[in-house]
């Protein structure tokens, strides 16, 4: 099955002035698809706009462009409809226990998906739906009745994940979902998101800053730069022969356990470290990478290079 | 305790703990550490939130609030830090020793310039005289590879990014030259890509001014780029303490072996499945009597319901490392223990 389950189009996420900052453009001519059932992981550092494409998708933040989901576009939706596909689109947030009204019981939580979308549901039957679902993300009938602060982080990522799933959504989107969690947690995290992709046959939207880590989840990676699209490749080709000098860059600073493999790399030593805060709207034309990218050459300040096809995904870049 | 080191080590930690009041009576936030630092060294710590590692730091520095009771003794070039009267610790502490806080944001002041955050302690201790303070800081921070230092000490916190920013905490605590800088997770909040840079900073700054590093972190990843030795600590406790090589090679816990089997990692081959470590850490100041690792162990036996105490990890090589376990089987044995 390949049908296409989200195809974003130009999106562009601007943020109006505010106290002390400028208006700016965090997310400038995003374009991808993601196919039913697959994953696509988002990658790229601190503000390159990984959640403002979150929000757009759920319309928390205003956006142009279009962002087809189910033949219809969701940045036109009227509110009834939008609601109607929040049963086919959930999210889940970096923090768990925030991300859980502290005033309710873990039934009521997990179970509210269906009182909303299914009210044909006898308690009993919505208790037992609820049930089930903690047991598939590793939890068990006795933490129904229990309220978020008794759980640990790890413990409410599970409950938020489970959540998400109740209405059987067809993407699901992560945002970090795993970057305040403990490190032997994160495994039983990123094991059970892996799982439910493929049983559930859920299309997966996973941001993370940390590549390892969208190694272990997502068939397709996107690397974005300041709010633009550098390389959209397979996971085979981006950890083995990433093209672009970005993606090159980022994969270098990776720190790996075992001493005696090669030091994470800096972009380069004699290149600023990040790009410049303050105006992060992006130059008119030309390379945004190209302050930083080792590799640069004239035509990356004169010529903004389009996102064209390469062997095994797609390339913003002029080196050939 | 383990024997007395050889050579004088810079900075020897023995028995070390620290008990806070609890409802229920006192309760341990860290027990019966044992540490050294040898000259020029980098000691890793690692463990996950909540384990103690910045109590650690904390104790280390006589941070703790009133309330806190430590036992053990700290020892700073043979001289007893803990119970040393306030004078003499106020020069070992804040010129001998110094600790970069874990958060760069709000560990600097939002209202002053860098240069007078960085030179005031400086000026105070050293009796240095302004110009002399300000210079010294705009040398550091080129040494630490922030451009245009001179500009940047008329700054203010939120005109530099995070990287400068912890960049500048690090100067800061080398201001009065210490013979040991604590580390608290100084690249945590940091993108891979300036976190790869302040390391090489490090490095750089090891290297050429020989100072020694406690560095702390939850990242057996980032250690590998940095430590000469680590320990591993687990609800309080260290756990295991091997020169890295050793540590990452063969590590001889279980946790160690578990938390090296459940980092996802670039260098394993594509679709290689996590170990998963089941159930997850103690709450910080939990008791128990045995190992507070045995309810996540899959080794766990009767026998770890008594604490197991600190030994030498392999008995033909004592100086490859200590661990605190009862499993006395081949350290080949702990590769199969995770799934
Ligand atoms: N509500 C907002 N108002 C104004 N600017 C914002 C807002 N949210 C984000 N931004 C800015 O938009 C840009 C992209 O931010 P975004 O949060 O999408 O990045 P990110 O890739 O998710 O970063 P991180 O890795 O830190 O989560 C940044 O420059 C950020 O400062
Ligand atoms: S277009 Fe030029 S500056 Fe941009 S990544 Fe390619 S080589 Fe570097
Ligand atoms: S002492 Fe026992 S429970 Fe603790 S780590 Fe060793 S084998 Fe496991
Ligand atoms: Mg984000």
């Amino acid at each position: 099955m390949n049908t296409l389950l989200l195809e974003v189009r130009g999106l562009q996420v601007r943020y109006p002035a505010g106290h002390g900052s400028q208006a700016h453009t965090a997310v400038d001519g995003v374009s991808f698809d993601l196919a039913a059932g697959a994953s696509l992981g988002l990658v790229g550092e601190s503000g390159s706009g990984k959640s403002s494409i979150a929000r757009a998708l759920l319309r928390l933040v205003p956006a142009s462009g279009s962002v087809m989901f189910e033949g219809r576009d969701l940045l036109r939706l009227s509110g009834t409809q939008l609601r109607a596909t929040r049963e086919h689109l959930q999210i889940i947030f970096q923090d768990p226990l925030a991300a859980l009204d502290p005033r309710m019981r873990i039934s009521e939580i997990v179970g509210e998906p269906l009182r909303e979308f299914r009210p044909q549901y006898s308690a009993a039957e919505r208790r037992h739906q609820v049930l089930r679902m903690l047991e598939r993300v590793g939890l068990d009938s006795s933490h129904l009745d229990r309220y978020p602060h008794e759980f640990s982080g790890g413990q409410a990522q599970r409950i938020g994940i489970a959540r998400a799933l109740m209405l059987k959504p067809r993407l699901l989107v992560c945002d970090e979902p795993v970057a305040s969690l403990d490190v032997s947690i994160t495994a039983q995290i990123v094991n059970l998101l892996s799982d439910l992709r493929r049983e559930l046959d859920l299309g997966l939207l996973f941001i993370a800053h940390d590549l390892a880590t969208v190694r272990q989840v997502c068939e397709r990676v996107m690397v974005l730069y300041r709010g633009r699209v550098m390389e959209i490749s397979s996971r085979e080709q981006l950890y083995t022969a990433a093209r672009h000098p970005y993606t090159r860059a980022l994969l270098a600073a990776v720190p790996v356990p075992d001493p005696s493999h090669a030091l994470p790399q800096a972009v380069t030593a004699s290149m600023p470290e990040e790009a410049p805060r303050g105006k992060a709207s992006v130059a008119a034309s030309g390379c945004v990478f190209r302050q930083r990218c080792p590799q640069v050459f004239a035509r990356c300040s004169e010529e903004t290079p389009a996102l064209r096809v390469a062997a095994g995904g797609l390339v913003a870049c002029h080196l050939p | 305790m383990s024997p007395e080191p050889r050579h004088q080590a810079l900075l020897s930690v023995r028995g070390l703990g620290v008990f806070r009041p609890g409802p229920g009576g006192e309760v341990a936030a860290l027990r019966d550490i044992d540490l050294d630092l040898q000259p020029q060294e980098c000691l890793g710590i690692v463990g996950e939130s909540g384990c103690g590692k910045t109590q650690l730091l904390h104790a280390l520095m006589g941070l703790q609030s009133g309330n806190v009771r430590l036992a053990g003794s700290v020892r700073f070039r043979g001289e007893e830090l803990l119970g040393a009267s306030a004078q003499r610790l106020a020069l070992v502490r804040g010129r001998r020793l110094a600790l970069v806080f874990q958060d760069a944001l709000s560990a600097l002041n939002p209202y002053l310039r860098i240069a007078t955050q960085m030179t005031e302690g400086a000026r105070a201790q050293l009796g240095l005289s302004r110009r002399a303070a300000w210079q010294r800081a705009a040398t550091l921070l080129e040494s630490l590879q922030i451009d245009a230092p001179a500009r940047r000490l008329r700054q203010y916190p939120h005109e530099l990014s995070g990287g400068m920013r912890q960049r500048v905490l690090i100067a800061m605590a080398l201001m009065c030259e210490p013979d040991v800088l604590l580390l608290d997770e100084p690249t945590t909040a940091l993108d891979v890509t300036v976190q790869a840079q302040v390391l090489a900073v490090l490095r750089e700054l090891r290297a050429r001014s020989g100072v020694a590093m406690i560095f702390v972190t939850h990242d057996l990843g980032v250690l590998a780029a940095i430590a000469d030795r680590v320990a591993v600590m687990y609800a309080g406790r260290i756990v295991e303490q091997a020169a890295a090589a050793h540590l990452y090679a063969t590590p001889r816990h279980p946790y160690t072996a578990g938390l090296l089997h459940s980092m996802p990692r670039l260098d394993t081959p594509l679709d290689t499945r996590l170990s998963t470590i089941p159930g997850q850490p103690p709450r910080s100041g939990a008791t128990s009597t045995g190992c507070a690792f045995a309810p996540r162990c899959p080794l766990a036996h009767e026998r770890c319901t008594q604490l197991p105490v600190l030994r030498c990890a392999d008995n033909q090589f004592p100086a490859n490392g200590t661990v605190a376990c009862h499993y006395d089987g081949p350290a080949q044995g702990l590769r199969e223990i995770w799934p």
